[in-house]
C-alpha cells in the first residue's frame, strides 16, 4: 500500500520510462476504480456496550463479559443537580455551595450569581479550559449550547456532585476529578480527549457517554 | 467543500495489516480494529504522514481513481473522510 510520497517516488523512479508511468498510474486506477462505494467495510470494537461499567478504566478495559450496574448506584443528571427545587440533587449533601439565585423565571431559578463554589478549585476541578474559568459549579451546569462543548462541563459537574451526595456511585471525587484533569491537558472539552493509562483514548463525546451511563435517567 | 485540515486521532497511531488490496489497521487510541477498502486505506496513509487539508487529499484521490463525472474525487474524499471521522479514527483539526 503506498502512500503519497511513495506514489512520488514511484513516478521518479520510472522517469526512463515514461510508458511504464502510465501503464503503472494506470493500472492502478484500474485497480481502485468503483472503490470507496464503502470506505470501511468491517469495524471490530473492543470497547464494552456503553454502560457496563462503573468507572471509566473499567468502562475503557474492554471487558465485555461484565455487564450490568449490579456494584454501583446510579447518579442525578446535570438537569436535577441545576434545579434543586424540584427535590433531586441535593446540594447539602455534598461540600459545595450552589450559589444564590440571580435570576427567577416561571417560580424557578434560571441563573445563578457567582457566589457558590468556584468550578477551578483546590476541592474541585484543576485545569485551565476557558469555557469554565471563572464561573461557579451551578454556572455550568446551566451552560447551553458552545458554551459548553458536548456538556462536557455540566456531565463532569453533576459526576463529582454523584460522587460525594450518592452512596456507591461507581466513582469517587478523586476518580471524577482525575478524568476532568485529563481531559483538560488533553484539549479540553472543544475537541480534546481523555488518555487512559492503557493508552486508550475517549473522545470528550464519549467520555460525556460513559458520564451518562453512570446516571439512573439513562439506565 | 471547504478546505479543512485532518489528522488520525490520537497520538498512539495505527498498526497496518495489508492484503494486496484490502487493508485492516488497528487503531491504538481506541482499541478497534477497521478492514478499509483501498482508497480508504490510501487516505489514511497519508494522513498518518501528517495532517492533511481536503485539496491535499483530493488530489492524491485523483491520482488514485478514474475521472467518474458521477463520482467526483471531492465527493469520494467527503465520503470517506466522513467515514473514518463517524468511526473516530480521524478528526478535524481545529482552526
Amino acid at each position: 500500500m503506498a502512500t503519497e510520497k511513495d506514489i512520488e517516488n514511484k513516478e521518479n523512479q520510472i522517469v526512463e520510462s515514461d510508458s511504464g508511468v502510465v501503464a503503472g498510474i494506470e493500472s492502478r486506477r484500474r485497480l481502485l476504480k468503483g472503490a470507496a462505494l464503502t470506505p470501511v467495510l468491517l469495524s471490530l470494537t473492543s470497547r464494552p456496550v456503553l454502560g457496563a461499567e462503573c468507572t471509566i478504566s473499567g468502562f475503557m478495559s474492554g471487558n465485555v463479559s461484565d455487564h450490568g450496574h449490579d456494584d454501583c448506584a446510579c447518579g442525578f443528571t446535570p438537569g436535577a443537580w441545576k434545579t434543586p427545587y424540584v427535590g433531586d440533587g441535593n446540594w447539602n449533601h455534598t461540600p459545595f455551595d450552589p450559589g444564590t439565585c440571580k435570576n427567577q423565571g416561571q417560580g424557578q431559578c434560571n441563573n445563578y450569581n457567582g457566589d457558590g463554589t468556584p468550578f477551578f478549585g483546590p476541592s474541585t476541578f484543576s485545569g485551565s479550559d476557558p469555557h469554565y474559568a471563572g464561573k461557579t459549579l451551578m454556572q455550568v451546569l446551566w451552560l447551553s449550547g458552545n458554551q459548553d462543548p458536548h456538556q462536557f462541563g455540566a456531565h463532569i459537574v453533576a459526576a463529582l456532585l454523584n460522587a460525594y451526595a450518592i452512596p456507591g456511585y461507581g466513582m469517587s471525587p478523586a476518580d471524577v476529578q482525575a478524568i476532568y484533569a485529563n481531559v483538560d491537558a488533553n484539549g479540553g472539552a472543544a475537541g480534546g480527549y481523555y488518555m487512559g493509562n492503557n493508552g486508550k483514548m475517549l473522545t470528550v463525546e464519549q467520555v460525556v457517554a460513559f458520564i451518562q451511563s453512570t446516571l439512573c435517567a439513562y439506565q | 467543500m471547504s478546505d479543512r485540515r485532518w489528522q488520525v486521532c490520537g497520538r498512539a497511531g495505527l498498526a497496518w495489516v495489508d492484503w494486496g488490496g484490502e487493508v485492516a489497521i488497528y487503531h491504538r487510541g481506541s482499541g478497534d480494529t477497521h478492514l478499509l477498502d483501498p482508497l480508504a486505506a490510501e487516505l489514511l496513509r497519508a494522513l498518518e504522514s501528517g495532517p492533511r487539508s481536503d485539496a491535499d487529499l483530493v488530489s492524491l484521490l485523483s491520482e488514485l481513481v478514474s475521472p467518474e463525472p458521477e463520482r467526483p474525487p471531492q465527493a469520494l474524499a467527503e465520503t470517506i473522510l466522513g467515514e473514518l471521522k463517524r468511526l473516530n479514527i480521524i478528526e478535524l483539526i481545529e482552526s
